[in-house]
């Protein structure tokens, strides 16, 4: 009776992981982003960048989010330019580049390879006076 | 009588067990290899940086590793006024960050003709930084020069 009862036991035991595969679950994988905001006063004909490390490689995208004079929170529509690239001497190396007034959506997207890069907004136009700027940047 | 046979069968064992180890000598086998890891590239591109480092403040440059290899940095000059040659500054190299550089490796020292900080680093973007720490009255001019494979 015992040996029977054990008999059971490691029958059900063994068909423990066997039935219906629809309820099995599997993990997903998940896609987590980080966001990074890059802020600060830009001079009238100036230059910043900002420099960031990407892990596993994915889509980069940035956004000029925010732009008015330095002291002042009135919103201006002045264009920038804004560029990814790679930290080269003291400056941003760009590859890719475009003329932008701030605007809440991604304006520039880049497939990037594993390692550092750089997003960078410069006046080519000539701002009226020096501007408090942000860039939203999301980095997979 | 008895015993002593059951003896002499365990001292027979005992010195065939010990022996088992004797015998011919087998051919030598050569050690197997160690891998060494990756062979380090000597520095084969040199550039100089010019830059100023603020009272208080830094300054990096940026330049980037293709292979892996030996980085040399030597910090060559300090001056400017009101700015002694012997003005002792910190000195890192690092990975680009933010609006700045981050030092994986930094010391303090003095502008130099020999190499102040030497090590292999892997492909990539790295920095040099330069920066006070304390010692400072008035900007500082400094030269770097940057060797790398």
């Amino acid at each position: 009776m015992i040996a029977f009862r054990v008999l059971c036991l490691c029958v059900a035991v063994a068909c423990a992981g066997c039935g219906d595969d629809a309820l099995l679950t599997l993990p997903t994988s998940e896609t987590t982003v980080q966001t990074r905001l890059f802020s600060g006063v830009l001079a009238q004909k100036g230059t910043r960048f900002y420099s960031y490390t990407v892990v596993n490689g994915g889509a980069v995208s940035a956004m000029l989010a925010s732009l008015s004079p330095a002291g002042s929170l009135i919103p201006a529509t002045n264009r920038l330019n804004l560029g990814f690239g790679i930290p080269a001497g003291t400056g941003c190396a760009l590859s890719e580049v475009i003329n932008v007034a701030p605007a809440l959506v991604a304006q520039l997207t880049q497939t990037a390879s594993p390692g550092t890069h750089c997003v960078s907004v410069t006046d080519v136009d000539g701002l009226p006076t020096p501007m408090n700027f942000s860039v939203r940047l999301v980095l997979p | 009588m008895k015993i002593s046979a059951v003896c002499l069968c365990l001292l027979v064992a005992t010195v065939s067990v010990m022996s088992a180890g004797c015998g011919s000598k087998e051919a030598p086998t050569n050690p197997t290899p160690i891998d060494p890891g990756p062979i380090a590239a000597p520095p084969a591109f040199t550039e100089e940086f010019i830059g100023v480092v603020p009272v208080s403040g830094a300054t990096f440059y940026s330049f980037t590793v293709t292979r892996f290899g030996i980085v040399n940095l030597t910090l060559t000059s300090v001056g400017g006024a009101f700015v002694p040659p012997t003005v002792t500054l910190g000195f890192g190299i690092g990975v680009p960050d933010a609006e700045g550089c981050v030092a994986t490796t930094a010391i303090t020292t003095s502008a130099g003709t020999e190499p102040q900080l030497t090590g292999n680093f892997s492909p990539g973007v790295h920095c040099a930084l330069v920066h006070d720490v304390g010692n400072l009255f008035a900007p500082a001019n400094i030269t770097v020069s940057i060797a790398f494979p």
